[in-house]
């Protein structure tokens, strides 16, 4: 291999912001693409499960209501055969509402921050809006998981708690959902500090597109998973 | 310390700057523990003791929490913690962080230098082999002869599970850790990886996993063998939960390496430097990292929902609550057989490289040779059930998961051919790292084409659960995977100490290894075709000899590795000094100066030929 010396090559610590931005949007989107397999695999396991319905059991159980149980403990309790019914669409949706209007609040506070010099103030305020929206977003994906069904069922001489196999995938997808919504808010948060701090700014505004690109890819995942779950969920 | 540092003339580390300077090996122990300990009172204290999985749930918090710890106590989140706070690194930060005059200490700390990282992967790879090595005496010595009981049957099962999981990760990092860390980076002309402290990261992840897994054989173990097979899974003790966080931990880890990997190679070649002129490594580490970028999504998911249905009460691999063993499986394998490639391929790069340098040789049909990477690559994410033709999953696929398993000796034939054309009327030149590539050749071979015997359905039938099965795949991972790294070792040692590996020792640790990984597993076979099943403590006396002879071979593989660990110390300080270039390389990292300066490149450097234009005169040592 013939070298020559590049005499005007830049040191590592003085490359053009640009360069470092095209390594950190690839670095995003294989971060996105790993993330995206993981999504994959659950929705993989939600149709696998429901499509072997084992023993019948996607949506039944045999068990008792959780709420049923009284002081008396498990132990007076007579299983039988529990249907479960899809957990209510508008909840599920109104998630995806919020995730959407969260991750458009940061596209704009983006476009601000990149138009004009005194764009700024206005990412902020939009950084700030989009953040607290995750919040709510978090709050409402703690609201359905808490709502998923829970059921009693003997297992040799025990009674445990359980939940059916599409209460399973749902609360899996739930409890994935609020571990990125609390990185966005968490994204959100720095991106406000940043702006403010001038670390962000019209000259400086790369990784405010980087963590929008997170964010529009966390509500994609948002939609998917809510297309697939309110679609998809009965076995006939 | 000001003071001692003015008035010094030894180059000290400068400690001002707060907390995070003082952060090292030892307070990263200290605060996993102490997470450790507070995540377990917290959990303690606040789940309720009587509901499901309370134990596995005080576990799994307690290994977040050291896992937690242990990072914030290297200093992995400092960065982090300055980002959400606005206060970028400067300059000096970055020259700490990246090692800058801090001697021997650097190797103790979160260091971002990619040199440092590499020389760290070394030592963390030869603790899992260690560790692994030492199960698998454990294991072999059970099974000296019938009936033995040098352990109980519960630590052998999980003797068998933490053996073949800390294998496993030693050989997924074995030559992308240190080497993918040590040489890309110079390969390709760049100062360093894309994301320093994201390969820091990586690294001591790496570490904080491995107490994970070691741990769970102080609290039962995990019986299920390193497949973690559900439901059965549910049955295990707390032990299990360790085993899983260690994995859930694990992948983040190789995540993060795979990412690094990928855009340092992609963005930070040096000018010049096309994909056409790549050296062949740094293919094979690309693509194996791409496909970790695959395929260990799976494993995290897989393992989060084995845990889940242990403490949380779900359903996914439970036939009676409406999930299916089949679940796990497919997520499991189609994690699983790719990592054989992510494992294999950056293995299979070194050794071509050492090959074209030491038969004086320009690569054989380079094109093809990636080609013959990426189809193996692309067709591994495409045969994973066959390891489930015996479970009755699916028995209509059986027939083009056959077929695409076979397929997949094409692109494998055609890297061996690669090899082989590479070394075909070369000017050889025997050195120590030639002697691991002819033991690859001969090994391989054998792993290989039984693994076709395997893809067969009749004859996976009569084969699969027995000590054939292990065999074959034991000829790919020790013969083949733990032959190609070490000799990259034998091969990139010069460049990491400026000496060269004991090359006396080095013969000898060979020729050991060589004879003890035939001796061991040619005796397997025999052992599996005579039906001898695996994951037995206990056999039938008709297995005895061919069990013996395996222990017999064991141990001088271990004996081997021992004496190869005695050269590679005794060689680090008191080698022969070798030079830059010792082999003659026309690769990059030859180029630059033994020991590689902090930023690998005075200035960058501007390539202008292929990499391996040989044929001229052969330099000597």
């Amino acid at each position: 291999m013939t070298v020559t010396h590049n005499e005007h090559a830049e040191s590592g610590h003085h490359e053009a912001p640009e360069v470092v931005d095209g390594r950190q949007r690839l670095g995003i989107w294989l971060f996105i693409g790993g993330d995206m397999i993981s999504l994959g695999a659950l929705l993989f396991t939600y149709l696998y499960l429901r499509g072997v319905n084992s023993g019948g059991h996607w949506m039944s159980i045999v068990g008792m209501p959780s709420k049923g149980i009284t002081s008396a403990g498990p132990d007076t309790f007579t299983p039988t055969t529990l249907v479960e019914q899809p957990m209510a669409s508008g909840l599920n949706w109104l998630i995806v509402l919020v995730v959407v209007v969260s991750a458009a609040l940061m596209w704009l506070g983006e476009k601000r921050l990149r138009a004009s010099v005194n764009g700024r103030g206005a990412f902020r305020g939009y950084a700030a809006a989009a953040t607290v929206t995750a919040v709510v977003g978090i709050v409402l994906q703690v609201m359905q998981v808490r709502n998923v069904p829970q059921y009693w069922i003997q297992s040799n001489d025990s009674a445990l708690f359980a939940y059916t196999s599409y209460g399973s995938v749902v609360l899996a997808f739930g409890i994935s959902a609020i571990i990125h919504f609390v990185l966005l808010v968490l994204l959100g948060a720095g991106l406000y500090v940043r702006a403010g701090r001038n670390v962000l700014s019209y000259e400086k505004w790369y990784q405010a597109r980087l963590v929008r690109f997170f964010w529009v890819w966390i509500a994609v995942s948002t939609i998917v998973t809510a297309i697939v779950v309110t679609l998809l969920n009965t076995v006939h | 310390m000001t003071s001692t540092i003015e008035h010094s003339t030894v180059s000290a580390p400068a400690l001002g700057g707060g907390i995070y300077r003082r952060l090292n090996f030892g307070t990263a122990l200290i605060a996993g523990v102490v997470f450790a300990v507070i995540a377990w009172w917290i959990a303690h204290s606040l789940l309720d003791s009587d509901g499901r999985g309370f134990s596995d749930q005080v576990m799994v918090i307690t290994a977040v929490g050291w896992v937690v710890g242990f990072e914030l106590g290297i200093g992995a989140f400092t960065s982090i913690g300055k980002w959400f706070t606005g206060r970028d690194q400067t300059h000096a930060d970055e020259m700490y962080l990246a090692g800058k005059d801090a001697g021997q200490a650097r190797y103790w700390r979160f260091t971002t230098d990619h040199k440092v990282v590499g020389v760290q992967y070394i030592v963390v790879t030869m603790i899992l082999l260690g560790a692994g090595g030492l199960l698998a005496m454990g294991i072999r010595t059970n099974l000296l002869s019938p009936g033995n009981h040098f352990v109980n049957q519960q630590i052998y099962n999980s003797f068998l599970s933490v053996h073949g999981m800390l294998m496993i990760l030693a050989l997924i990092v074995a030559v992308a850790g240190p080497w993918a860390n040590f040489v890309v980076p110079i390969m390709v002309g760049a100062r360093d990886m894309a994301f320093p402290r994201l390969n820091a990261l990586s690294l001591w992840t790496l570490v904080a996993a491995i107490p994970l897994l070691l741990g769970s054989l102080a609290v039962g173990g995990n019986d299920m063998g390193w497949v973690t097979q559900a439901p059965i899974s549910n049955q295990s003790g707390v032990g299990f939960d360790l085993f899983a966080m260690a994995i859930i931990t694990f992948t983040v880890s190789t995540t993060v390496a795979g990412v690094n990997t990928i855009c340092t190679v992609l963005t930070m070649r040096t000018k010049g430097m096309t994909l056409e002129r790549l050296p062949i490594f740094v293919w094979a580490s690309s693509i194996a990292a791409a496909l970790g970028l695959y395929a260990f999504p799976f494993f995290l998911v897989v393992m989060s929902l084995n845990i889940s249905d242990r403490m949380n009460g779900t359903s996914f691999f439970i036939a009676s609550e409406g999930g299916t063993g089949w679940l796990q499986e497919n997520l499991f394998w189609l994690m699983g057989h790719p990592e054989v490639y992510v494992i294999l391929l950056p293995a299979v790069g070194a050794l071509l490289e050492i090959t074209t340098v030491f038969a004086r040789k320009p690569l054989f049909s380079y094109r093809t040779s990636i080609a013959g990477m990426a189809g193996l690559a692309g067709l591994s994410v495409l045969v994973w059930a066959h390891h489930m033709f015996t479970t009755g999953w699916a028995p209509a696929l059986g027939g083009p998961f056959m077929v695409t398993t076979e397929m997949i000796s094409i692109p494998t034939g055609i890297i061996f051919l690669v090899l082989l054309g590479t070394l075909w009327r070369g000017n050889i030149w025997m050195r120590l790292p030639m002697y691991w590539v002819f033991g690859f050749i001969s090994n391989f071979i054998v792993g290989g084409i039984t693994g076709i015997y395997l893809s067969d359905i009749p004859v996976d039938n009569q084969m699969h659960g027995t000590m054939f099965v292990v065999a074959h795949f034991h000829y790919v991972f020790v013969g083949s995977v733990l032959f190609g790294a070490i000799g990259a070792l034998c091969f990139w040692y010069p460049k990491v100490t400026g000496r060269f590996l004991d090359e006396r020792m080095g013969k000898i640790s060979f020729w050991l290894v060589f004879i003890g990984t035939n001796v061991t597993f040619l005796a397997m076979f025999v052992s599996g075709l005579r039906g001898m099943p695996r994951r037995y403590s206990s056999y039938s006396s008709i297995f005895e000899h061919t069990n013996a002879v395996s222990t017999i071979g064991a141990y001088v593989i271990m004996a081997g590795m021992l004496v190869l660990l005695g050269a590679v110390i005794s060689s680090w300080n008191k080698g022969e000094p070798s030079g830059p270039n010792p082999w003659g390389s026309k690769t990059l990292e030859w180029l630059v100066p033994t020991p590689v300066p902090l930023e690998n490149f005075e200035v960058l450097p501007v390539i202008t030929e292929d990499p391996y234009t040989y044929g001229e005169a052969r330099t000597n040592s």
